[in-house]
């Protein structure tokens, strides 16, 4: 790893980061404001809830009551703007070290010199790192910070719980994303192909959790392992989605690190 | 020890040709110009020699070291600029040429002298400056450091004359202080002068490795007679040299190599005018690509 080339992605990537720490963190304060709404009406939205069908619910991530704080959180966050902004971020970040510093020539430049290749893209790696764990906490923090002003009583050691799960799922988009780029070395294809396989894994997780003779279909799909009510709701450490998504975003980095040395540089 | 050596490099995009079976050496110390037409395959060449492209078969080493396997390793010794360098639009030429250095091994600033000397101003925004202040980027870059092979892909085009002769004089002075220099480039007049040898690449294939001065008298000279009275017909008659026409007591010849057997021939005929027109490298190279030789110098004798 090169601290030469970490400076320089995550100077590249400071507008990025910015913008996306600043909406994902007013995002995060947003819902935190209207929470003691949801909390002060719990029953009348539960009974508002029974009108529609169980599993639907649970489809978008409404898995018990709006006032818990981990269905809350999981409602309004983890399931929906995270996905969204873990997506942009990560396909960004993963596609442009290879295929889109390639196709602007860029890349010729610091393999030009004495960096090798595996040095140069693992910085690019932490890069990516880096940067997905500070919109990450960007999120907690809006979320906690006014969630502590309304008075809404958010636990926040529970919260940074999840901070390593919402970062896995960052990394494993970004490391897929970095390697279809090493290997289409196009950076379209490849934001293309995990957009496409991400919106393809959400509707898997719904059908999963609709029809239970399907349910088998949600293991196969990211959503699945993304779920953050039992870490804010109960304290538990979920070790099953981080290990999941640690163990995509490592498989896909190496094997990016493995096939970048390997690879002609044509754009 | 060689600078450069392949041996039988080749590469194809597929069933497309990139170069093939180019064979060639450039010894330490030695200017070595690369002259080809858009499509000929030197940025092929130049990209295997810096390790960014896998040879289909052969070698390439530089300074012994394999360019493909042992890259990095490799570009210890080197410094390269592209012919169009595809530097971060948003950093200011000041960053970008730190950004090198450091990466290099430089000091940063190491760039100050040379930004100065070609009146570059490191301030401003890459993708602000003109497409010849972005030239003079890429040059200062690969002329900044202290590496023993400078690699350059047509560094020039986009620089104006005065920033050309600077150019120029860069080479002599890395020329001087025993560097080594490729440089592709479809500049000819620079090669002609900054060059000892140059290679001629033509459809993939290095059709011909030779000095300057070699090169420009082994191709045809144009020799434009006017007598003041009729030639006999065995006049010219001599085996290097063709008749292109005769038009009553005008003539056109054409010689090739050694000219002094034409001049002895000459100094026999009572002649109202004479001109003998050198070929310049660009003469040279034309004839490269077309099928007669003395057409293409006929053609730059007239120009």
């Amino acid at each position: 790893m090169s601290w030469i080339v970490l400076r320089l992605e995550l100077r590249r990537s400071r507008s990025l980061v910015l913008w996306t720490a600043v909406v994902v963190a007013a995002y995060g304060a947003f819902i935190a404001g209207f929470y003691p709404i949801i909390r002060d009406n719990t029953k009348l939205l539960d009974d508002y809830m029974k009108v529609f069908p169980k599993a639907l619910l649970a489809g978008f991530g409404m898995e018990g009551s709006l006032s818990d704080h981990g269905v809350f959180f999981n409602t309004y966050f983890s399931s929906m703007l995270w996905p969204v902004v873990a997506a942009m971020v990560g396909a960004i970040l993963g596609t442009r070290t290879v295929a889109a510093d390639l196709d602007r020539g860029f890349v010729e430049l610091p393999l030009s010199t004495r960096i090798d290749r595996v040095r140069y893209l693992a910085a690019s790696i932490w890069g990516q790192l880096v940067a997905l764990a500070i919109v990450a906490l960007a999120a907690i923090a809006g979320t906690l910070a006014v969630g502590a002003i309304v008075g809404a009583g958010f636990d926040a050691g529970r919260f940074l719980l999840v901070v390593p799960l919402l970062i896995g799922f960052g990394c494993a988009i970004s490391a897929v994303a970095m390697l279809l780029s090493v290997v289409t070395l196009n950076r379209g294809i490849s934001a293309g192909i995990v957009a496409g396989g991400l919106i393809l894994m959400y509707l898997l997780d719904i059908v999963s959790k609709l029809a239970p003779d399907l349910a088998w279909l949600g293991t196969v799909s990211a959503f699945h392992y993304l779920g953050t009510i039992a870490a804010i709701d109960e304290g538990i450490v979920p070790l099953e989605g981080m290990a999941v998504f640690a163990a995509v975003a490592v498989i896909a980095w190496t094997a990016s690190l493995w096939g970048f040395r390997r690879r002609d540089l044509v754009a | 020890m060689l600078a450069i050596e392949c041996r039988g490099l080749t590469r194809w995009y597929g069933r497309r040709r990139g170069i093939s079976d180019v064979t060639l050496e450039v010894g330490e110390g030695e200017v070595f110009g690369f002259l080809g037409p858009n499509g000929a395959g030197k940025t092929t060449t130049i990209r295997m020699l810096m390790g960014f492209l896998r040879p289909t078969s052969g070698s390439a080493t530089v300074f012994g070291r394999d360019c493909w396997r042992d890259a990095a390793t490799a570009h210890r010794d080197v410094a390269y600029v592209a012919s169009e360098p595809g530097y971060l639009g948003n950093l200011p030429a000041a960053d970008q040429l730190d950004y090198l250095a450091r990466l290099r091994g430089l000091e940063r600033r190491a760039w100050r002298p040379l930004a100065e000397r070609l009146e570059l101003d490191p301030t401003v925004q890459i993708r602000r400056l003109s497409r010849g202040n972005r030239q003079k980027v890429g040059v200062i870059a690969v002329f900044m450091g202290t590496e023993r092979l400078l690699i350059m892909d047509e560094p020039t085009s986009g620089l104006d004359p005065v920033m050309q002769r600077e150019f120029l004089t860069l080479v002599a002075e890395a020329r001087a202080a025993g560097r080594t220099i490729f440089l592709s480039s479809h500049n000819l007049p620079e090669v002609e002068r900054g060059c000892d040898r140059v290679g001629i690449v033509r459809e993939g294939r290095l059709v011909d490795v030779t000095s300057v001065p070699e090169l420009l008298a082994s191709h045809w000279r144009a020799v434009n007679l006017v007598l003041n009275t009729l030639p006999t017909a065995a006049a010219f008659d001599l085996p290097n040299v063709r008749i292109l026409s005769v038009d009553g007591r005008v003539v056109h010849l054409m010689v090739q190599g050694e000219i002094n057997p034409l001049l002895r021939r000459l100094a026999e005929l009572d002649i109202r005018d004479v001109s003998i027109a050198t070929p310049d490298i660009e003469d040279v190279f034309l004839g490269f690509y077309t099928e007669t030789p003395e057409l293409a110098m006929s053609a730059g004798a007239t120009r």
